[in-house]
This record gives structure tokens, sequence and C-alpha cells, in this order.
């Protein structure tokens, strides 16, 4: 009894022993430390040497209110508290040995746990999809307890919970969206910047070259000034007023005396090498640059392209191909221009800005300091006008990927716009998204425009100061020294001072392009391809074709499985066929064969191996595909049905296509197997493409074989040379085969109905027909169907 | 427990069939062809007996001439492939070649003398082994390059012609082709 005071103090303690860190399963978020006014209560309820097992919330309560509920497991109870205005309620409790039976409904957007503990269901848990998980998880405890007795609560270690492994921030440590891979909150502007110069750091040597040549400009730039001081001072000035008017020393001197011909034939010459060395030394530059820049692009480009064939089908399930495209070309182009030009002239700027101040200060610091006066509004305003770009430029990019958009999905479609016609309304949607990129363009316009002045007017300012302050410190003659060349000088150095001023203010916006292209981009680079490839170490063995499905539940969205519960076996050689009405979940299972995508929960597993533990290269080298609608390449038909096997001979690719019922047509096209398919080649019709597709897949020779409504599209006659083909291509390998027409899966030694993602009957033809089931009344409504076109023939 | 399934099951690879048995390969060192003009070649021997009226259609006609001929009947149905027209004697070979010629006719473009757009249409003046000769393509994109540097153009008639190899074209031409593809 003591103890157990004593335990429950302290309340990492109070929980039984596998909870503590790095024993039993994790439980992750399932276990969150219940929060102290709600723990004060539950550890009042609780009876001598009773234990809590673990506690977590949901994030909606029975009546559909957002608000955390609480669910609290024991030894010996199970309760729900919810957070009201004044304090925790306990809302429902029960004991194992009360529990009948326990329901899970997963409804649209939502989710509800109903429990029977005697006198009918009664609402336990309600979730929205973010916590619906642990929902799941609470459903397989209790149903654990239901079968196996309260017995089983004290083994909750031995339930096997499935709990989604999410992956982490490795910086900050909060689970991060899967299908995103970024973590947000990490990500920020400078490290941005700091990965795109990391881009640079292959070519370093050349960098180093390129900001040499750069400085080597910026200073002789600054040459120019100073020469016109000294040509004022020393040549021009003592040849008006008399060598009297002239400073004492001068370094100068040793070439000719002060207002002497020699002395500026001196200055003369160095103005000319001013005038000529920086247009050489910044056209090597230019180019240095230029090399650096274009080799990023393709370096970039090749990585995310590179990076992009390694990410599961679920990243493409989620990004539209319009974007996916823009970011490939428009936002590495970006990241380009901005690393080959705009970084290097933003350094140039800065070297520039400080040196002119330095000089400035130098020559003269009270003529500086008044003349910079005006520097601080610069800053301000560009500041200001920076935030507000951001937001323009970033909503600009999205509207000019909606016409990328627009037009990649209208142009395919264009026989549908056409037989529905709907060419009017689709020229009225993209005339109203142009107009939009128009009036967001003048957004950024106006910002752009209102800018300008506002720069204008400081440097306008500026040179304002240069003559009237320095010609009052010229008249009055106090102190300092100040000469006519000095205030030329000044003058000068002005002129040379604002345009890498305004530059950087222009070069902030195009940053900002830079900063979200990159975004983008990294986004790409940086999301983890969710089959984890990487880690793989296993070759797939040459597979022999025993399938097995384990207990599978997979949904594309977390939250809305598609497969729940599915279990079965396929037999090496076997010709599986897969049944249905749409979205029973046919497709799914043959995307799971291929390891498209990752099971939820339970595995996939060919010849006894898990397939999340194989390379997906070994694994997908032994499985083809035909499917509804064949995809060619543009190239020519040989080299589409080569594509499954890039070594095949000629005369294995002839054979292949005899194989598939398609070399008769093959070879009536004037070109033969030279004839180009694709986008630029000949028209091929449905069943053409389909017999490629199963040449394609002959030729692959695979151990498995999918058909994925291989002969859906065609006519009676062309469809019996595919069944034909297909004949041919089925012996030996184990097959899955969806199709719609039951009549294509006469062949197969085994049907599996489908109904709602839960597999409901098995067995062959005549089997399932004297079950009286879902396929029998699936074959029956066909068999009305052909009968009415029989008729109406 | 899955070894003893594999175990039970016999290797499976030998349950499929045989791709290349779809392929009737035809003995080259067998084979007697004369030409009977206007009616195809006659075919001769110890396998198939004498055939006459038997035409031939290459697989790849532009990438492979001379390679996977294909020998049909009057009616168009298959009699077997010559996989490669060098391996027949020499009468054969030149009998075979010259059918081939006739029947599927792809001259070679050997010099490009000028290409315009006269109107928007792309027009070629060529020399090719059989003359020369003015095209006019439907579009650019008709000028296909097949890899390898051979080019294959098809005009707006359909009629087909071939650059083996761009390379081996004098430099004139070559400027030509490769701006104008």
């Amino acid at each position: 009894m003591t103890d157990q005071r004593t335990q429950i103090e302290s309340p990492s303690a109070s929980y039984v022993r596998f909870n503590t860190a790095g024993d039993g399963p994790a439980l992750g978020e399932l276990q969150q430390p219940l929060p102290e006014g709600l723990g004060k209560l539950v550890r009042q309820e609780l009876g001598p040497g009773e234990r809590l097992i673990f506690s977590f919330s949901v994030d909606m309560n029975i009546a559909g209110q957002y608000a955390l509920k609480w669910l609290v497991l024991t030894e010996r109870r199970c309760m729900t508290w919810a957070e009201t205005d004044d304090g925790y309620r306990i809302k429902l409790e029960f004991s194992p040995e009360e529990l009948r039976d326990v329901r899970l409904r997963d409804m649209r957007g939502n989710h509800v746990l109903f429990v029977d503990t005697g006198g009918g269901w009664k609402h336990l848990l309600r979730s929205s999809n973010t916590t619906s998980w642990k929902l799941r998880a609470i459903t397989k405890v209790l149903e654990t307890v239901k079968e196996q007795g309260p017995g089983a609560l004290r083994n909750v270690a031995d339930i096997e919970l499935k709990l989604p492994d999410r992956p982490v921030c490795k910086k900050c440590g909060a689970p991060i969206d899967p299908r995103l891979g970024v973590c947000l909150a990490c990500m920020n502007k400078r490290t941005l910047l700091v990965r795109m110069v990391k881009l640079l750091f292959p070519y370093k040597a050349l960098v180093v070259l390129c900001l040499a040549l750069m400085v080597a400009v910026t200073l002789l730039g600054l040459v120019s000034p100073l020469l016109s001081k000294w040509i004022m001072d020393l040549v021009f000035v003592p040849a008006i007023k008399g060598a009297s008017a002239a400073p004492q020393t001068s370094f100068w001197y040793r070439f000719g005396g002060a207002g002497s011909r020699d002395l500026l034939l001196v200055f003369g010459g160095i103005m000319l090498l001013m005038v000529v060395a920086p247009s050489l030394i910044g056209a090597l530059r230019g180019y240095t640059s230029a090399w650096v820049g274009n080799r990023i692009v393709v370096d970039l480009s090749n990585r995310v392209f590179s990076h992009m064939m390694r990410l599961s089908l679920s990243f493409y399930h989620h990004e539209e191909t319009g974007q996916v495209m823009s970011r490939i070309t428009r936002d590495v182009q970006r990241i380009h221009m901005f690393l080959s030009n705009r970084l290097f002239n933003l350094i140039r700027d800065v070297l520039m800005i400080v040196f002119i101040v330095a000089l400035m200060l130098q020559m003269h610091t009270k003529l500086a300091l008044i003349v910079l006066a005006p520097i601080p509004i610069l800053v301000v305003a560009s500041e200001v006008a920076r935030r507000k770009i951001h937001r323009i430029y970033h909503m600009l990019w999205r509207r000019y990927a909606a016409i990328n958009r627009f037009l990649s999905d209208v142009i395919p479609g264009m026989r549908v716009v056409k037989a529905f016609a709907q060419g009017r309304r689709e020229t009225g949607r993209f005339g109203g998204i142009m107009d939009r990129v128009f009036t967001q363009e003048m957004k950024a316009t106006r910002v752009h425009v209102t800018l300008q002045p506002i720069f204008g007017l400081a440097t306008g300012i500026g040179q304002l100061l240069v003559f009237v302050a320095g010609g009052l410190m010229l008249i009055g003659g106090q102190g300092e020294v100040v000469t006519i060349g000095l205030i030329m000088a000044f003058n000068g150095l002005m002129y040379r001072f604002y345009p890498p001023v305004m530059d950087l203010a222009r070069a902030l916006p195009e940053f900002e392009r830079a900063a979200t292209s990159a975004d983008r981009v990294f986004e790409v680079i940086d999301s983890e391809p969710e089959l984890q490839t990487g880690e793989r170490t296993i070759e797939m063995p040459p597979i022999r074709g025993r399938v097995e499905f384990r207990n599978v539940t997979f949904g594309y969205e977390p939250d809305e499985p598609i497969l729940k519960d599915m279990s079965f076996l396929a037999e090496a050689g076997e010709m599986i066929g897969l049944v249905g009405h749409s979205g029973a979940g046919k497709t799914t299972v043959i995307n799971l064969i291929c390891h498209f995508y990752k099971v939820n929960e339970g595995a996939v597993l060919i010849d006894g191996i898990d397939l999340t533990e194989v390379k997906l290269e070994s694994l997908r080298q032994q499985i083809g595909i035909v499917s509804q609608e064949p995809f060619l390449f543009s190239g020519t038909i040989a080299e589409n049905i080569a594509y499954s096997k890039a070594d095949a001979t000629s005369m294995e690719v002839v054979a292949a296509a005899k194989a598939a019922n398609a070399h008769d047509f093959i070879v009536d096209f004037p070109e033969g197997y030279d004839t180009l398919v694709g986008e630029r080649g000949a028209r091929i019709s449905g069943g053409e493409r389909q017999r490629i597709a199963i040449a394609r897949a002959i030729l692959k020779n695979p151990r498995i074989l999918i058909l994925d409504e291989a002969t859906a599209s065609v006519d009676t006659e062309t469809e019996e040379k595919i069944q034909e083909a297909l004949r041919r291509l089925i012996a030996g390998r184990t097959t899955f085969a969806i199709a719609h027409r039951l009549s294509t899966l006469k062949y197969a030694s085994r049907l599996l109905v489908l109904k709602e993602g839960r597999l409901v009957e098995s067995g062959t033809h005549d089997e399932l027909t004297k079950l009286g089931g879902v396929y029998a009344g699936l074959c029956e409504k066909q068999n009305r169907l052909a009968a009415i076109a029989t008729w109406s023939e | 427990m899955s070894e003893d399934q594999h175990d039970n099951n016999p290797s499976a690879e030998a349950q499929t069939f045989n791709l290349m048995e779809m392929l009737r390969v035809l003995d080259p060192r067998d084979l007697e062809v004369e030409r009977s003009v206007g009616e195809g070649l006659v075919v001769r021997s110890a396998e198939l007996g004498q055939l006459s009226g038997v035409f031939v259609e290459p697989c790849f006609p532009v990438t492979e001439r001379g390679m996977h001929l294909l020998l049909k009947d009057a009616d168009g149905a298959e009699i077997g492939m010559i996989e490669d027209v060098h391996k027949l004697d020499k009468a054969s070979r030149n009998a075979v070649e010259a059918e081939l010629n006739e029947q599927h006719f792809i001259p070679t473009i050997i010099r490009v003398r000028d290409i315009s757009d006269e109107l928007h249409i792309p027009v070629w003046q060529v020399d090719t082994d059989h003359g020369e000769r003015r095209l006019e393509l439907k579009r650019r994109h008709d000028v296909h390059n097949m890899g390898g540097g051979r080019i294959y153009i098809r005009d707006a008639a359909g009629n087909g012609y071939l650059i083996p190899d761009i390379s081996k074209l004098d430099p004139a031409s070559q400027q030509l082709v490769q701006s104008n593809s």
C-alpha cells in the first residue's frame, strides 16, 4: 500500500514497467502524460495497487466539438475524461470484465469508437483523422481484451499495435508530415542561402578567381574619382592660379611639377588604363561565373531528377504534374540566375560600398558623415519593401504555375472538351487565369515603381549635400582642408555609391525569388523516399512466386484505409483473378504487390520475404505489368518493346511481339518495328498499344505478372487475340489479373472477391457461383447485361 | 516453411514457354532464292520444298535493312525469317535484295543540296542513291533521329528516305540537316 503511494506521487513511475524508455513497445505519442489537473483527479480515482497502463488524448469530444478528450487505461478499468470549462469530468468508465464488444467506425472526416459493456453500444471516443490512429490502437487493445480476457491487459506489450512510424525532424525532434518530408519550422531563409552557396563548393577555385577579379574591378573603379581629384588639385588649379595654389608635397611630383604637361600626361595615361582594364577583367569574370552557374544548373537538375526517380508514387499522388515540372525547369533556372549573377553582384556591391565609405572617411571624415546621412532612409525603405515583395512574388509564382497546370490539364483532354462543346467555357477559364496573372504582375510593378522614387530622392539629396556642405567648408576654410578636387572626388564617389545601394535593394526581391525557388527544389531533394530505399540491403532472390498478404491495412491517405485487414496466399504459378466493384481495392492490391507504396499495417511477402526489406530494383525487375492504358514512350516500337530489357536482341523483340500477337500489325506499318510512336509518332489503337505492352512484359520474362484490366477497352476479336497472347504469357508465372468482364478470368485458378477493401469470398468460378454470394451476384448482373447486348444486336 | 514450399514446387522456370519458339528462322544454307519478275520470289529448300510468289518484308526497314527479313506467301501468311541476308549464297542474296528494293523502297540520301521553307512547308533538295529528288515534308518533326547518326525522313506523301549515318555526309549537308531537324 505504502509502496503504491510512493509510486503514484511521481507521475512517471505510476505507469507499468514496459512504458519506461528502452523497454517494451515504443508507444510513442500513444503514451501522453496526463496534465497536472487531470493527473490529480485520476490519482484520487485509482484504487490500491491499481496502476496506469497508458493514457492519451484525442482531438474531439463525442458531440464533435474540438476539445481534448482523454482515455485512461489502468489494469482494472478504462475511463474517458472530458475537458470542460470547469475542469475534467469522467465520462465513461468500465472494467475489462464488462466489455462485450468493441467497434470502430470510419466515417468521413472523423472516426467513432463504440463499446458494448452490456446494454447496447455506447460512444467511447470520437476523433478527427489527425488522431484516428490512436483509436485504431486502442481498438486493437480492447479487441484483444475481449478475446483473451482482462488478463491481456497485463501484457499490453505483447499486443501488436502497429503505430505509425512517423519521420522526425533531425533538428527539432518534432514529428513531420511524411509526405512533406521537411520540417517547416526548421526551414529558414538563412539556411536556404547557405545551402545555395554550398552548391558553389565543388567549383571553389573558379569562384575564388571570380571574386578576385571582382575585387580588382571594384578597386580600379575607385581610382578614377581619385584621379579627378589629383588632376584638379595638382594640374588644373595650379595651372590657373599658379604653383602656390598646389599642395607642397605629393607622391606625383616625381613625374612632373605642379600644373605641368608631363603630370597631365601621366594622369591621362593612367586614366586610359582605368578605362580599358576593367572591361577586360569584367569579361573574363563574366565568362567564368557563367560557366560555374551553368554547371550548377546541370548538377542541380540531375540531382532533382534522379531524386524524383527514387521517390515513391505517393509523392506524385500528392503533387500536380505541372508543379513538379516547373520545379526542374523554372526553379532551377532561378537559382542559377541568383548564383551566377546576383550573388556575385551582391558581393561586388557590398565591397564597393565598403571601399567607398572607407575612402570618403579617410579623405574627409566630417564631409563623409554629412553626405552619407540619407543612407538609413534607404535601408529602412528597402526592408519595408522586402517584406511586401516576398508575399507578392510567391503569389505570382503560384499564378504562373496555374497556367501550366491548366494547360497540361485541358490540352490532353481536348477530345472531351470538344465533345462536350466546352471550348467557350475553357477559354473563359483561361482568360480568368491570365487576368489574375496580370493583376499580380501589376501589384509587383506597383511596389517597384513606388520604391524607385524613394531611391531617386535619396541620391539627389546626397549630391546636394556634397556641393552645399562641401562648398560651405571650402568657402569657410575652417580646420579641415577642403579643395575643389576633394569636392569633385566626393561627387564622383557619390555617383558610384548609389548604384550598388540600389542594386542591393533590387537584389533583395531577386533573392526572395531565388529563395522561394530554392525552398521548393530543396524540398524535393530533402523529401526522403517513403520506401526508405537507402537502408535496404537484401537483393530479392529469383522469385518463385508465392505471394502472401498478411493482415494488410492500407490507404493512400493515412486515415482512409482502402484495404482492411486483408490476408490471402497465392501459390507459385497460380493465376489469381481479383474481382469486385470499382473502388473495392483491386488496383490497390496490385500497387502493393509491386511495392509502389508501403502498407500501413501488416505485411506483403513474396516467397516469405517481407517486401519492405528488399531492394526495390531487384524486386521490380521480376514483376511485369500490363495495364489498362499502357504508356508508350516516344521512340520506335522496337525500343518500346525492349524497354523492359535493354539488352534484348532484335530477334527477341520480334519473337516477343509474335507471342503477344502484335507482330502482324507491326509489320503492316510502313516502317515495321522502326515505326515511331509517342507524341510525335504514329497513331496506335488501344488494342495495339495493349499488345505492345504485353510484348514488353513477355520480353521481361517476369516471375510475377500483373494484368490490370488488360482487355478492358478492346473489341471482342482483339480481345481474343490478346487473350491468346496472355495465355502464353501467364504459363508458369504467378499472375494477378483484374478484369471487369468476368469472362476474361475463365483461366484463373482462383478468384478473390473484394468488397469495400475486404476479402469476402475466394474460390474457383464454379465454387463461387454455387456459394450464391457477392460473386454470384456480379455474374448474374453481367449475364443480364450480356443478354441485353445480344438482344439489341 | 516457405523453403519446403519451394522444394515441392519444381522449378517454375521450366513451365514458362520458350520465347524463341515463336520464330521460325530459316537455315540460310538450305535456301535457294531467285526472282520471278512481277511474281515475287521463288524459294527452294529442303525444309519447305519449292514455293513461288514469295514476298519479302523487313522487320526493321530503317535501322537494320537486310536483317530479319520475313518471307510471306501470296496470301500474306508468314513462311519464316531470314536472319541475315548476307548469309545467303551470292545469287540468292542478289535476288532477295533486288526484290526487297522493290517491295520496300527506301532510297538513301547521299547529299543534301538545300533545305528551305516555302510557306512553312520544309522543302529538301537532295541527291539519293536513286537520283535527284525534291522532298516536301509535312512538318519539321518528320525528320526523325533514330540514334547512332541515322536519320529517317518521311515526306508528306509518306515516302521514306534514309541517311544511314549523318557523320558520313559532306560537311555542308551535315550543317543543313542539323539546323533543320
